[in-house]
């Protein structure tokens, strides 16, 4: 084996995946305050290097004094990097080494900034052009109130105003978490997928109804399923009630079998909605088993909530929508009855029934 | 105890993807509110000859990025990566990912696309990896180190069909110690964890004829590994073996340690984790030999990594998902927390031990709910 290739298997040893790396990626902290409209920018000794030159005797050391003696140059790079506006201008931005500070354990250097107008928008362009790991922490303080936010490569800007990510941001998180956990959330996918079944019908019905009234009687259903997890998702995020959560999940899981049995055998007859709300109201505590004891931290929880909600419905009416079709479509064909159905249905009976076992035992 | 969701960790994994994000949002937006204090930290004037940094970081991070060739880019990356396996940082490598993207694409040689993987699974973007590997293969498909490389990937991924083919080329390719180890780690994965044991026990056995040192201490480590559960006095002979052939090596180290851990050698994880509070698995184990011999020390431990685990969910960075895991587990018990980082855990990393410790804290978090 060759020096050369030694050298590049020993790197190789690198790829051992362990957790066994000491700091963290280029940190800097950002600390904006919205009632005087002045900031401070705390940056890694390390990082500063990256700014101008400090260790100008070439002794493999940074000394204090070299850093305040480069002060200059280090505030020329930092006003380049860091730009503020306001409403109607770029503001000039003043920045003041401050002194020596320490984030977990390593040294930083404090810069003033002070913005010669009042900013609501700050554009960060330090050290990302160098560094692709490189992160500002911005903490963003005004009266009573806080705000975090991170720039990066990916995003350089920021508003400055307290309430930027609030509500508006939270919410929209929340909505897509809530579209995101009915997606990867397979039983209860499965069990949507067994109310559209129910819905298009299987045995005995040799004339389908149109679409459109399909459509219009599978929404009923699926807000029946939504009123009944939004009311029980409430009850147990907001902490009111929450039951066992090994007895909610196995519930769900039986849930999915009997929805699958309603399809083969529509005991349900043209109340499936009835399943709909009293299973929905056992997948809300389901739904709620993550969100509840995290919601108690949040200091306004319904309206994450209620857009978490919101997102499970949206997801719900895609589904219907890009599956109902489909399967309409399918229902014509002999197969259909023939074994589509019964298979598919068969399947998700089955396993309904291991996640009962599983979950139960 | 209660049983459910243990057996289908790979599953519910993919469902807690969305749960994890919410529970990571709001450790963000909640938590570290609350944790963070609103002022910053103090500052003051030190001294003019206060030493603040020395070291090799002075010097590479300044000549980071000088303009260079492809070649000679190369070289820097590979400076950065051993940069950042010798200061068990992460830092380098962003500077390690700035530089390969100064490079046109169409310019990269094999070797680029290598260190490009390098990089990306040193950041647990284990797919990206697998991609760049691939790339690089195309190029250079009787490279035996892209193998190797290659096998870690698929290992980390769990996709050991993909990993047994690598390693069984890597062994044509350049038959050894590593061969010999990464056969062994495959052959454990697979359920055959004594013909791994006596595999390796052979190979360690035979005469080095290639001079290979890494080679050797690599399939060391990996035998105690095996050996840690079976014959203890094999195992703690075979990790300080490892550490004697690269006292360096945080991986040996931090294993020797949760092994000694497990063995009640509480002096001896004292002894050997001292220095390291900086490398969080080594310093959780600490933490939690402290705290059967001295809790004050322990508090103050605990402290110092609770700030980190801080800023990491602020940096919304999860490259210790693993280590925070055990700490919400076995540190400062908390496990909603502890569950939420080994599920973002599970879904870097797919390793027997990742399933365990997803496990683990689903059983934790089950028997908080069920009283």
């Amino acid at each position: 084996m060759t020096g050369n290739r030694l050298r590049y298997l020993f790197l190789a040893l690198l790829l051992a995946c362990h957790g066994a790396m000491a700091h963290n990626a280029s940190t800097a902290f950002v600390y904006w305050n919205s009632d005087n409209h002045q900031g401070r920018i705390d940056i890694a000794i390390v990082d500063l290097q990256q700014l101008t030159v400090l260790d100008g005797d070439a002794d493999r050391q940074i000394l204090w004094h070299e850093i305040s003696d480069a002060a200059d140059a280090l505030e020329r790079s930092l006003q380049t990097a860091i730009q503020v506006s306001g409403s109607d201008r770029r503001c000039i931005l003043k920045v003041q080494l401050q002194g020596l500070t320490t984030h977990l354990d390593e040294h930083y250097a404090a810069f003033s900034l002070q913005p010669d107008c009042v900013p609501d928008q700050l554009h960060y362009q330090l050290l990302i052009t160098r560094d692709a790991l490189h992160k500002a922490l911005v903490s963003i303080v005004g009266g009573d109130n806080q705000r975090l936010a991170v720039l990066s490569a990916e995003q350089p800007r920021l508003d400055l105003s307290l309430d930027a990510d609030s509500t508006a941001t939270r919410t929209a998180n929340f909505l897509w978490q809530g579209m995101l956990h009915l997606w990867f959330g397979y039983d209860h996918m499965l069990f949507l997928l067994t109310l559209i079944l129910a819905a298009i019908g299987f045995r005995g019905q040799t004339d389908r109804a149109p679409l459109a009234t399909l459509m219009r009687d599978l929404a009923w259903i699926v807000t029946a399923f939504t009123i009944g997890h939004s009311l029980t998702l409430m009850v147990a995020a907001l902490g009111w009630w929450q039951p066992s959560l090994r007895l909610v999940e196995t519930l769900i899981a039986l849930s999915v079998s009997i929805a699958a049995l309603n399809v083969l055998y529509p005991f349900m007859g043209r109340h499936t909605y009835r399943l709909a709300l009293v299973f929905g109201l056992i997948h809300g505590f389901g739904f709620a088993s993550v969100l509840g004891d995290l919601l108690g931290d949040s200091r306004v929880p319904l309206p994450e909530l209620l857009s978490f909600n919101v997102g499970l419905e949206l997801a719900q009416l895609c589904v219907v929508l890009m599956l109902l079709p489909l399967l309409w479509r399918a229902a014509a064909r002999p197969a259909w009855q023939q074994w589509m159905v019964p298979l598919t249905c068969t399947g998700i009976l089955a396993t309904g029934l291991v996640w009962t076992f599983e979950r139960a035992l | 105890m209660t049983r459910y969701c243990q057996t289908d960790v790979c599953g519910n994994a993919v469902t807690r993807t969305a749960i994890s994000a919410v529970r990571v949002t709001l450790l963000l937006l909640g938590t570290c509110t609350n944790l963070l204090a609103a002022t910053p930290p103090e500052t003051f004037l030190p001294a003019p000859d206060t030493l603040l940094l020395q070291g090799d970081a002075v010097h590479l991070q300044q000549e980071a990025m000088t303009p260079i060739n492809a070649d000679l880019l190369a070289d820097k990356v590979q400076q950065q990566l051993d940069l950042s396996r010798q200061q068990g940082s992460p830092r380098p490598l962003g500077a390690a990912r700035k530089m390969l993207d100064q490079l046109d694409q169409k310019k990269w040689q094999a070797r680029h696309w290598w260190l490009s993987a390098t990089v990306r699974q040193r950041l647990h973007d284990f797919d990206g990896a697998a991609a760049d590997l691939f790339r690089a293969m195309s190029m250079a498909p009787n490279d035996p180190q892209l193998h190797f490389s290659a096998f870690s990937v698929a290992m980390a991924q769990g996709r050991h069909n993909d990993a047994a083919q690598y390693c069984k080329r890597f062994s044509q390719l350049s038959p050894g110690y590593l061969a010999d180890a990464c056969l062994a780690e495959w052959l454990a994965v697979t359920g055959k964890q004594d013909i791994a044991r006596t595999t390796l026990r052979q190979a360690i056995s035979r005469p080095d004829q290639n001079h290979d040192s890494v080679g050797l201490q690599y399939a060391v480590s990996t035998l105690a590994e095996l050996e840690s559960g079976k014959r203890p006095e094999q195992a703690d002979h075979l990790w300080q073996m490892a550490l004697a052939l690269d006292p360096e090596d945080l991986y040996s180290r931090s294993h020797y340690c949760q092994w000694l851990l497990a063995q009640q050698r509480i002096d001896d994880v004292l002894r050997y984790s001292d220095g390291y509070d900086n490398v969080d698995a080594i310093a959780i184990t600490r933490a939690q030999a402290l705290r059967l011999s001295a809790p004050d020390a322990a508090t103050a431990l605990a402290d110092r990594i609770s700030a980190r685990i801080i800023q990491a969910s602020w940096r919304n960075d999860w490259l210790h998902a693993y280590e925070y895991a055990v700490f919400f587990l076995d540190v400062r018990p908390d496990p909603v927390a502890a569950l939420d980082m080994a599920t973002r855990n599970w879904q870097q990393q797919r390793r027997p031990e990742d399933a365990a410790l997803l496990a683990r804290a689903e059983n934790a978090l089950n028997t908080v709910t069920d009283k």
